[in-house]
């Protein structure tokens, strides 16, 4: 918004905030509830956690009166505090009692998980000797989704290992997040399944991927007539087999599951790959209903975003759309893009390369 | 300036000058260096300067046939180049080791940023030694151990998979062994060793000998569970008991270790000295990321700004768009300092432990900005405990953070409707939009308010409070009583 190019930036960070417990609050200890039995180690971190917990909410509360806090579904786990509530935003805490490491474990299941996955995790580091707390950053979904991606091969137990200038240290943007933001802005993916990218272009030399399906197999063959019956002359999926014949062309289609969150509908992905003349590959996704549903619920986004998160292409169904597709589009081998399909806040991704 | 001017700017140290205590300075060799072979030039745009740039300077450095002044020059610019991963190095493990620490980076910067860049230097073909030129023109080996020569040293750029120059000279910094020396003696200097053992993980015990693990092992079993049990007056932790030691011995007999109660405190002890070790809680490995765009590999991932096609306003709106902000940013600052007083003497009335110092809160804030007096002296005058007492009643530090935070979302409220009325966003915005605009409201209200009331508070003794901060504090100090006799 501005140009400032003449004003000079400086080298010295800006010391963490600190944040000190009194007495009254180590009194008023808080016990959340917790999963399981947990060793010595294990109950160490939990009240590491709690004491974060309430470090945060003092926090959170000079700052911010008005923000509703709601830790009633919130849950302390050795691994960090999930389902505290700021607002309609989840936040997941991450507790820790140094950071000099600079490396932040996060366990892959607060991530993928959608009872779990949060729209942001705050980073807290707790000296319990010297009752201080302090804000060390906070991650927002989607920016860590994209470094997962690129750390998935260093997985290492079920966690991954994020450096902390992944973080935001300027805790405040937590708040103007909550304070202008809606959750939706932030929408929470998981991956629609535990495979790593799919490349399109090993399905042109006839390798599939597990799980990706001709569109014989997914639509049997009487539904499938009674499916494009519905939409003669111009229909899509039609001129597609066509062409397929004509073409390089390969059609993969995958079911999704929407039953959790998107009202029980389930879905068809359809994705089909064109090599083109200069070996670049060219796309075109749809989302169908399936078996006998006839349209679309409203309001489903489909969406393409670059690696990095920036939304590409956007297309929504009406009340009564019988498929949504985005606009072909093109690129040399070895892109790497995500394919979302989603209903409110939850979101279901794909993750794909060229 | 973007990225060229790295490679003849030197960050030096600078213990006389401003409270930083390092400054930059332009080395003309390097910069001569630079110009003459028309480095600039490619370097010019925005863009990171490429790969190969950095690879031909130290090819250059490291040719024992090329010119010997080359060398030198291409040596200066890399010396340059190496010297801000040095300082943020420092800066870092400042950072990282938080507020109440007994030292600061200043204390960090002698070890490791004493490149001076007025001695020429080379490196020896054995890799090894730093060669100087004496007074009769030939080389020979120094004395003198510049720091940024030796990561020069050990640098291999072509290696594959190698890290960047920035992650090398960054990580270097960190394992140097004065450094480490010094934080091994001062940096959990806070802590007792009783509370060094407690935040003692996995990572640590596995660099340690299997007796010391089972020692730790036992002292947490017993002694962590009791501090988490013990609900009131919770301090420093205190020497292990007797009985607890007892405990532990029991858990260690099952280990086969059959110690004596006072054996067996010498040997925690022993233990707890190892953990002051630095380099028992740093990282070895670096943790690098790459730039999905660009393929970089950076320490701080520079994530792409949205809104940076949507710069280019026109000159005359952009100076508009600023004095309104200025004003903006002056509005805001008195509305904030306003809340955060009233709120902090409502929060102090409902206090249990400092209820009875709510009436000291604005002579003790005044006598601190107006007085310059330190909070050890505060609390005497005020019949205060202390000075830990006074931190915690006053806390300047916590007041200035919370006056920035509302005058910052202040100001982002109103900036975000003025960019919505130009068309430049939808309410509300993308979070990168939001993002971005906080930022550069930051960048704005931290140079013309919140750094100068930062650092003035951090300087020692004979302190002048004069900054605008201090200033619309203090205004409003004075005049509070007068508002509030009114309304009782």
């Amino acid at each position: 918004m501005f140009d400032f190019s003449a004003l000079s930036t400086h080298l010295t960070p800006r010391q963490p905030e600190a944040i000190w417990l009194e007495h009254e609050q180590f009194e008023q200890l808080i016990h959340l509830p917790t999963r399981s039995l947990l060793n010595e180690a294990g109950q160490w971190q939990l009240y590491l956690n709690a004491l974060a917990l309430l470090g945060f909410e003092q926090w959170l509360l000079k700052r911010s009166p008005t923000q509703f806090i709601d830790r009633s579904h919130c849950l302390n786990q050795a691994e960090g505090i999930y389902n505290l509530k700021i607002n309609q935003f989840k936040l997941n805490l991450i507790i820790k009692e140094h950071l000099l490491d600079e490396v932040v474990e996060i366990p892959r299941a607060a991530i993928a998980q959608p009872d779990l996955a949060a729209h942001f995790y705050v980073l807290l580091e707790v000296s319990e000797e010297q009752q201080r707390v302090m804000i060390r950053g906070f991650l927002r979904h989607d920016r860590l989704l994209n470094y997962c991606h690129q750390l998935s091969p260093s997985l290492q137990n079920d966690h991954y290992h994020l450096p902390l200038p992944a973080f935001d240290p300027e805790p405040n943007h937590l708040l103007f997040y909550c304070d202008f933001l809606e959750p939706s802005a932030i929408p929470l993916l998981f991956p629609a399944s535990e495979e790593a990218r799919i490349r399109l272009g090993d399905w042109i030399q006839g390798v599939f991927t597990e799980g990706w399906q001709g569109i014989q197999d997914l639509f049997d063959p009487d539904l499938y007539l009674a499916w494009s019956a519905r939409n003669p002359g111009d229909n899509i999926l039609r001129q597609i087999i066509h062409a397929q014949n004509q073409r390089a062309e390969v059609i993969r289609c995958k079911l999704i599951d929407l039953e959790m969150d998107f009202q029980g509908q389930r879905t068809v992905l359809l994705v089909s790959v064109t090599e083109e003349i200069d070996q670049d590959l060219s796309v075109l996704v749809q989302l169908h209903p399936t078996g006998e549903e006839r349209y679309l619920l409203p309001d489903i986004r489909l969406t393409l975003l670059s690696a990095a998160g920036k939304i590409l292409q956007e297309v929504y169904s009406r009340t009564q759309d019988n498929y949504i597709q985005l606009k072909s589009f093109r690129g040399p081998s070895g892109i790497p893009f995500l394919i979302t399909v989603c209903l409110g806040d939850s979101c279901i991704y794909e993750n794909f390369q060229l | 300036l973007g990225d060229a001017s790295r490679y003849y700017n030197l960050w030096r140290i600078d213990p006389a000058g401003d409270l930083k205590g390092y400054t930059s300075c332009l080395i003309p060799l390097a910069k001569e260096f630079f110009r003459e072979y028309g480095k600039d030039e490619a370097v010019k745009s925005d863009r990171l300067p490429p790969k190969n740039l950095q690879s031909d300077l130290y090819s250059c450095f490291q040719a024992p046939g090329a010119d010997l002044r080359e060398r030198f020059q291409a040596g200066l610019c890399l010396r340059c180049y190496v010297s801000e991963p040095i300082l943020k190095s420092c800066q870092k493990i400042d950072y990282l080791f938080g507020e109440d620490q007994s030292f600061s980076y200043r204390d960090l910067l002698p070890f490791v940023l004493n490149d001076d860049g007025k001695t020429l230097l080379v490196l020896d073909p054995d890799g090894k030694t730093q060669l100087a030129l004496d007074a009769s023109g030939t080389l020979q080996p120094t004395d003198y151990r510049c720091f940024s020569l030796q990561i020069l040293q050990t640098f291999k750029p072509n290696a594959r998979s190698s890290m960047s120059l920035d992650n090398w000279a960054y990580l270097q910094t960190k394992q140097n062994p004065e450094l480490r020396r010094f934080l091994s003696e001062f940096g959990f200097q806070q802590l007792s060793d009783w509370a060094l053992m407690n935040r003692t993980r996995p990572k640590q015990l596995e660099q340690l000998t299997k007796r010391d693990r089972h020692l730790i092992e036992a002292f947490h079993a017993v002694y962590r569970r009791d501090r988490r049990q013990q609900q009131q007056g919770k301090k420093r932790c205190q020497d292990p008991t007797k009985e607890q030691l007892q405990e532990m011995l029991t858990h260690l007999q099952v280990q086969q270790i059959n110690l004596q109660p006072q054996a067996l405190i010498l040997e925690l002890r022993a233990v707890a000295l190892q953990l002051r070790e630095y380099d028992l809680w740093s990282h070895r490995e670096p943790l690098e990321l790459e730039d999905p765009d660009t393929g970089d590999r950076l320490i701080r991932p520079d994530l792409p700004p949205d809104i940076s096609d949507q710069n280019n306003l026109e000159q005359q709106e952009q100076q508009e768009l600023l004095a309104f902000f200025r004003d903006q940013l002056q509005l805001a600052l008195v509305d904030s300092i306003q809340q955060v007083i009233c709120d902090r003497i409502r929060d102090l009335k409902k206090s249990r432990g400092y209820a009875g110092f709510v009436d000291q809160f604005i002579p003790g804030l005044l006598l601190y900005y107006r007085q310059g007096m330190g909070l050890k002296d505060i609390a005497d005058l005020l019949n205060m405990s202390g000075w830990a007492q006074a931190r915690r009643v006053l806390n300047p530090g916590e007041v200035i953070n919370l006056v920035r935070t509302l005058t910052i979302r202040q100001l982002l409220g109103t900036m975000l409707k003025k960019a919505a009325e130009k068309g430049l966003t939808p309410l509300p915005p993308e979070p990168n939009y939001l993002e971005n605009l906080a930022q550069q409201i930051e960048e704005i209200a931290d140079a013309e308010i919140f750094k100068a009331a930062f650092s003035e508070i951090q300087t020692g003794k004979n302190r002048a409070l004069k900054s605008v901060y201090a200033e619309k504090l203090c205004h409003y100090l004075e005049t509070y009583p007068k508002v509030f006799q009114g309304a009782v």
